[in-house]
C-alpha cells in the first residue's frame, strides 16, 4: 500500500473515514515506521490543542431572595435542633416538638417552593421584556435607516434638479455671450 | 401540472431551521430567544478562539445575533441554519481581525519581535486581560500559537477541533472543496506543532484528557 495522503490521515484522525479504510490505515500505521512517526507528531499536536480550554458561560449571580430563604431555613434548623436537645428527656415534649418540626419544615418547604416558582417566573418575564425591548430597538433602527435613505434620495433628487437648472442657465448664458461676441461681417473690398 | 403536496426540506427541517423561518416571517421573539440560547455558547467560543480574546469573543457573539436579527430576511428557508450562522459569525471575526491588524500597523508602540509576530512571554509578571483564558503556560502557548496561525488555517482548526464540525460541514461553511479543508487542517496542525515546540522548547506533552472524536 502506498503512503496515505494528508487528507486521508486527517479523516482517519477524526474518525470520518469508512470502517474499512480505517482498518487499512491502522494496518499501514503498524507496518510503516515513517507514517507512524508522522502520526505520533500529529496526534501530539492535536492533544496539545485541548490544553486551551475556555470557561463555560458565566452563571447568573444568586438572587438575594435565596440568601434570605437559606438564612431563614438555617435559623429554623438551629432552633429546632436546640429545642430537640433541651427536651429529649420528655417523650411527650419530644412528640410535640416532632409535630411542630414537621409542620414547620412543611411550611418552609412550601414557602421555598413558592419563592423558587416566583423567581423563575420573574426571570422569564425579565428575559421576555429584554428581548421585546431589543426587538423594538432593532425595528426602530430599521425604520430610522429607511427614513434616512428616503431623505437622502430626496436630497439627491433636489440636487439633481438644481444642477440641471443651473446647467441650462449656464448654457443659455454661453449662447448669449457667443452671440454678442460674434465679429461683424467684413464688407467686401472693391478693388476698383 | 403536479400539485406540490409537501417539500422535503420542510418535512425534515430541524428545530433551528423552523425557528429561523418563524423569526424571518413573523419576527417571532420566542423563536429568536430559543436560537440565541442554543447557539450563544458555540458562537462565543468560535469568536474567542478566532480572536484569542474572550471579551472580544463575547462582543462578537452578541454582534452576531444582532446581525442575525437585522438580516433575518436574507435567510433562505432551504439553507442550513448552522451554516448561515457560522458564516455570519466568521465574517464578523474577519472584520474584527482586519481592524486589529490595521490598528497594529498604525500603532507606534508595536509590540512585535523581529519576525513580525507578537512577543510571547509566558513568564511575565504582569497578567494580561486574556490570562483568565490561559490557566497555565501551555494553554497560553496554544492560544498564542493559534492566534499567530494564518486565518485560513486557524478557522479550519477552530471549526474542526474545537467546535466539532465534520470536514464536509466546514467545506460548506467556507465554500471550499472537502479535500482542501483536510489538507489545510493537516498543514495547520504541523505548523502549530512547530510554533509550540519553539515556544515551549520541548515536544508537546499529551496531558489533556483524550477527546471522544480523537480516534487514533
Amino acid at each position: 500500500m502506498n503512503h496515505p495522503t494528508p487528507e486521508e490521515w486527517m479523516s482517519f484522525a477524526y474518525g470520518e473515514d469508512s470502517e474499512q479504510h480505517h482498518r487499512q490505515l491502522s494496518v499501514h500505521l503498524r507496518e510503516c515506521v515513517d507514517c507512524a512517526a508522522r502520526m505520533k507528531t500529529l496526534r501530539a499536536g492535536m492533544a496539545t490543542l485541548d490544553e486551551w480550554t475556555l470557561p463555560s458561560a458565566r452563571a447568573p449571580r444568586p438572587r438575594p431572595i435565596f440568601h434570605w430563604a437559606a438564612a431563614a431555613a438555617l435559623m429554623l434548623a438551629v432552633g429546632i435542633g436546640l429545642g430537640r436537645f433541651s427536651a429529649r428527656d420528655s417523650n411527650a415534649t419530644h412528640a410535640s416538638f416532632q409535630q411542630e418540626l414537621d409542620a414547620k419544615l412543611e411550611a418552609n418547604r412550601a414557602e421555598m417552593q413558592q419563592l423558587v416558582v416566583a423567581h423563575i417566573q420573574d426571570l422569564q418575564k425579565k428575559q421576555n421584556a429584554d428581548l421585546s425591548a431589543f426587538l423594538v430597538a432593532l425595528k426602530q433602527a430599521d425604520s430610522r435607516r429607511e427614513a434616512e435613505t428616503a431623505r437622502l434620495r430626496r436630497d439627491l433628487d433636489t440636487v439633481a434638479v438644481f444642477a440641471d437648472a443651473r446647467l441650462s442657465q449656464t448654457q443659455e448664458q454661453l449662447y448669449q455671450l457667443a452671440a454678442s461676441a460674434q465679429p461683424v461681417a467684413s464688407t467686401p473690398i472693391n478693388d476698383h | 401540472m403536479a400539485m406540490k403536496v409537501f417539500s422535503w426540506p420542510g418535512l425534515f427541517s430541524s428545530s433551528d431551521e423552523t425557528a429561523m423561518c418563524q423569526v424571518r416571517t413573523d419576527d417571532d421573539a420566542e423563536a429568536f430567544s430559543g436560537l440565541v440560547a442554543r447557539w450563544q455558547g458555540p458562537i462565543r467560543n468560535l469568536c474567542t478562539r478566532m480572536t484569542g480574546d474572550i471579551h472580544r469573543g463575547e462582543d462578537l457573539a452578541q454582534e452576531t445575533f444582532v446581525r442575525l436579527y437585522t438580516r433575518r430576511k436574507n435567510y433562505e428557508p432551504k439553507a442550513r441554519f448552522s451554516t448561515f450562522l457560522w458564516r455570519m459569525a466568521l465574517n464578523l471575526c474577519y472584520d474584527e481581525l482586519r481592524k486589529i491588524k490595521r490598528r497594529r500597523e498604525l500603532s507606534l508602540e508595536d509590540p512585535q519581535d523581529a519576525d513580525g509576530g507578537s512577543v510571547f512571554d509566558p513568564g511575565t509578571d504582569e497578567p494580561g486581560p486574556d490570562d483568565c483564558l490561559a490557566g497555565n503556560e501551555r494553554a497560553e502557548a496554544v492560544r498564542h500559537a493559534l492566534v499567530e496561525l494564518e486565518e485560513p488555517y486557524r478557522v479550519v482548526v477552530v471549526l474542526r477541533h474545537y467546535e466539532g464540525l465534520k470536514f464536509r460541514e466546514i467545506a460548506d461553511v467556507l465554500e471550499l472543496p472537502e479535500g482542501t479543508v483536510k489538507s489545510r487542517m493537516f498543514e495547520a496542525v504541523s505548523r502549530l506543532n512547530k510554533t509550540l515546540n519553539s515556544l515551549l522548547g520541548d515536544k508537546p506533552q499529551i496531558t489533556a484528557r483524550p477527546r471522544e472524536k480523537l480516534l487514533i
